[in-house]
């Protein structure tokens, strides 16, 4: 919450002065936007209680003094604890106002028991200029209070207009005698339709008549003070309200304890408090009810950033139909797109049937203020464009225009139907300081190629490489521990045969990488137990999917294998396993090895996953999903389904 | 070897949360209702943790509960938001790996949540946004706003404002200037 100082300013007034006390309280309500908190104190009950009034004078940050004719009078009466009052107050913090009395009204006896007094602030309040004499009172006090120190934009403001506005239609000095404590318990309306700042709605309570000024909160709310004395006097307040001559609505409010929320509800019809509002307090304290309303169920009550972050999860037709449902929602509903994916749906809708051209550009930088980055999606780029740089993924179906490719200096992401081209196309240059590329590599691609590339893009991230034939799979295999920033690595390679130390030398080098994707379209079981062994030298590894294609190669009972090589690999998130030979035996202890697996893929054609390795996998405590694929459900499994669901910890999602 | 020891100090960060959610301590709403909740599940929030750890975790249970002063955390809106915090306290944490930002942006919620975020009272629903908002709790307001979107989805103006109760500060004209301007988003294919 956000926390400041708020300023303490006493007002000492005189019996006559108390409609200016209260006059002044309520037009600084209206016309500072700084909380002020406002301690009244009569100056015939100075002998009340003095000491601790005294005692707390160096707190205050501010002091009023409502001369009037009572009040210079009172001075004489109480002469000793004036003198000892104002000898403590700071004069350059005490403000003089002249109410129905003039300067030369003060004695040089006055002068004498008001200590400092040549040297505070003076002002003479007139009738007939009150405008002026206001804002005086106010720039003086904000000099008073120095309030440019507290560095809140909500400071002091003195707007002209506004004050010209309230003049016009508060009620002046036709208040009545009563005291108005000033506290921060205040009563909040709330109204169906929204309210301008310069409606006035006024509060009437009980027989008396007496019309309470209403605050302006916001559009839909208001609030109100009952005067302390209307509440000790009274068991049940009647509250209506009134706006110009129109009776808004009359409310009961028993004033006697604190209630609850239902209580309330259930004893008082809210007829008049809008649908759209609820009760949020009452409460009953130092002799005063605290009622608060607010409207709870419109979405209108989110701020600006709140309102920007729950529509930042829509999708970009939604954002566009939403955009005039309200000033709101256009001002926030496209603020958080900063990349948008161009795919060809969208180019349809952008540019018709026609190529991607420049004119759409415009017509999204507009919209969109944090535009940074456009993403292609099997989209032909648009020939020359100043908006090129903005493009940082391309995906390319289209290899005529990648030698444009220089255009697009902030590209990351490329995705290309093969490694070859931009060799072809002599674009090898231009394709450099990737994040991440996915293609194949075709026959025809050279050791000299996968070293220019790879020299290229040291700080590759993402390589995903579909490799056609056993030549380009032992080249791109040689060069993969040379990407040290490598984090994500996924090869679908032609055959099983990889040179021996291939995986540790990749684990050695490349320290960061998490992710590992291996199809390998011929795999012997025997290399598949080996390259799941070799794992462990990928200890970071948060994802592992091994696959293959082929399974005939798998005839050899012999090589059943066990998930205990895993171990190495703790940190693994998401597993995905192609097999057929897994054993009851291979799942034990899984739960020991793989404490924060979440997502269990399982290949698995030939059934070997039994009933009891369920018990094993379900114990793993971090598990989320878990499939198994190409399993036939063998029936004895649905009569022992139940068994499984009580097994099933409540977040597993099957 | 240093990978070794990352792992032993994962498992046993694992094992200290799980002991320390055994620790209740006292949040107290704005209502003034006051309502336990595990300590690890309540430092989900980082309102509260910055609180625990300013306050540190001693004082935090054997004192006074920790007041949430803000009016949208009522009594049945903090009542939800521990329900949350203690389901899923023991949530892997997220993987701040590269991309996953947009993945988990798209990815459904799952089936819990969308049962507890599903709540008849538009105002508790709101309530508990904006008291995960000012908790602090971003993965339960994602929840909510993952919700709200999925309401939204599809649906016109003005049955988005009628659902979520919105104020149509729009003139007729300025309406149907912001409609001609978007005209092309809504071309058939």
């Amino acid at each position: 919450m956000l926390s400041f100082i708020i300023p303490e300013i006493v007002v000492l007034y005189a019996s006559d002065g108390r409609e200016w006390d209260r006059y002044l309280a309520e037009e600084f309500s209206q016309m500072i936007e700084f909380p002020l908190n406002i301690h009244h104190k009569q100056a015939e009950h100075l002998d009340e209680d003095y000491d601790h009034f005294h005692q707390q004078i160096p707190r205050y940050n501010a002091f009023i003094l409502l001369i009037s004719k009572e009040f210079l009078h009172t001075i004489q009466l109480l002469s000793h604890r004036m003198y000892t009052l104002t000898e403590s107050m700071n004069p350059a913090k005490c403000l003089i106002m002249f109410c129905d009395c003039l300067e030369t009204d003060v004695s040089d006896g006055h002068k004498r028991l008001l200590c400092g007094y040549r040297r505070c602030h003076r002002l003479v309040a007139t009738q007939t200029d009150v405008k002026q004499f206001m804002i005086n009172t106010v720039k003086c006090l904000s000099n008073i209070l120095d309030l440019n120190r507290y560095k809140d934009h909500r400071v002091l403001n003195v707007s002209k207009k506004r004050y010209e506005n309230f003049i016009s239609i508060a009620p002046q000095f036709e208040l009545s005698t009563d005291t108005i404590h000033t506290r921060n318990e205040r009563i909040y309306i709330l109204l169906e339709s929204a309210v301008s700042e310069t409606q006035r709605i006024h509060v009437s309570i009980g027989v008396t008549n007496d019309l309470l000024i209403v605050h302006w909160k916001n559009p839909y709310t208001l609030y109100f003070t009952i005067p302390e004395f209307m509440i000790s006097y009274n068991d049940t307040l009647e509250i209506s309200l009134i706006c110009g001559h129109k009776h808004l609505g009359t409310q009961k409010i028993l004033n006697t304890r604190s209630l609850d929320r239902n209580e309330f509800a259930m004893k008082y019809s809210l007829y008049d408090i809008p649908r759209s509002a609820s009760l949020s307090h009452i409460q009953y304290r130092d002799r005063q009810v605290f009622i608060a309303f607010r409207v709870t169920n419109s979405l209108d009550r989110f701020g600006d950033d709140l309102c920007e972050l729950l529509l930042s999860y829509l999708s970009l037709e939604d954002r566009f139909r939403c955009e005039c449902v309200s000033k709101q929602f256009q001002r926030t509903v496209f603020t958080t797109i900063t990349i948008i994916t161009i795919d060809q749906k969208l180019k349809r809708k952008l540019c018709g049937p026609q190529y991607l051209n420049n004119n759409f550009i415009p017509k999204l930088a507009k919209k969109f203020p944090n535009l940074r980055t456009i993403d292609c999606q099997s989209v032909s780029i648009p020939p020359k464009t100043l908006f090129a740089p903005m493009f940082t993924r391309l995906n390319y179906n289209y290899p005529l225009n990648i030698h444009r490719l220089n255009l697009y200096h902030r590209l990351s992401h490329l995705k290309l139907h093969s490694l070859s081209e931009i060799f072809v196309y002599k674009t090898e240059f231009l394709v450099k300081n990737l994040t991440k590329i996915v293609c194949e590599v075709t026959t025809g691609f050279t050791r000299q190629m996968m070293s220019t590339f790879v020299a290229n893009n040291r700080r590759l991230k993402s390589l995903h490489l579909k490799c056609e034939s056993l030549e380009t799979q032992l080249i791109v295999i040689e060069f993969v521990d040379q990407l040290p920033y490598l984090r994500e690595l996924s090869v679908d390679l032609p055959s099983d045969q990889i040179p021996a130390n291939t995986w540790l030398k990749i684990g050695q080098n490349c320290r960061q990488l998490t992710r590992f994707s291996l199809i390998s379209r011929t795999m012997s079981a025997k290399t598949y137990v080996r390259t799941l062994d070799s794992m462990q030298h990928f200890r970071r590894l948060k994802r592992l999917s091994l696959k293959t294609v082929s399974f005939n190669l798998w005839r050899n009972p012999s090589a059943s294998h066990e998930l205990s090589v895993l171990r190495h690999c703790r940190r693994l998130t998401h597993l995905s396993l192609f097999t057929s030979r897994l054993t009851t035996d291979s799942f034990a202890c899984i739960d020991q090895y793989l404490p924060r697996l979440q997502h269990l893929v399982i290949g698995d054609t030939r059934n070997t996953v039994t009933f009891d390795s369920f018990y094993h996998i379900l114990k793993l405590p971090a598990l989320k999903t878990l499939t198994i694929d190409g399993h036939h459900w063998p029936e004895v499994f649905d009569s022992r389904m139940h068994e499984l669901a009580m097994v099933i910890g409540p977040k597993l999602e099957f | 070897m240093a990978d070794n020891a990352d792992h032993i100090d994962g498992d046993d960060n694992e094992d200290v949360r799980a002991q320390q959610n055994l620790i209740k301590i006292k949040l107290k709403s704005s209502e003034g209702g006051i309502y336990e909740c595990g300590l690890t599940a309540a430092k989900m929030s980082d309102l509260v943790k910055n609180m625990v750890e300013s306050l540190g975790t001693d004082a935090v249970v054997t004192t006074e509960p920790i007041i949430l002063g803000n009016e949208a955390v009522t009594d049945a809106a903090l009542k939800k938001i521990i329900e949350w915090v203690e389901f899923h306290w023991d949530d892997p944490p997220v993987d701040h790996d590269f991309e996953d930002e947009k993945d988990r942006r798209n990815e459904e919620l799952s089936h819990w949540d969308k049962q507890f975020i599903d709540v008849d009272d538009q105002a508790l629903l709101f309530d508990v946004i904006a008291a995960a908002n000012y908790m602090d709790i971003k993965g339960l307001v994602e929840v909510g706003a993952k919700h709200i979107c999925s309401k939204i989805r599809g649906k016109s103006c003005q049955e988005v404002r009628e659902m979520l109760k919105i104020t149509n500060d729009f003139t007729a004209e300025e309406e149907d200037a912001i409609h001609k301007e978007n005209a092309w988003i809504y071309a058939k294919d």
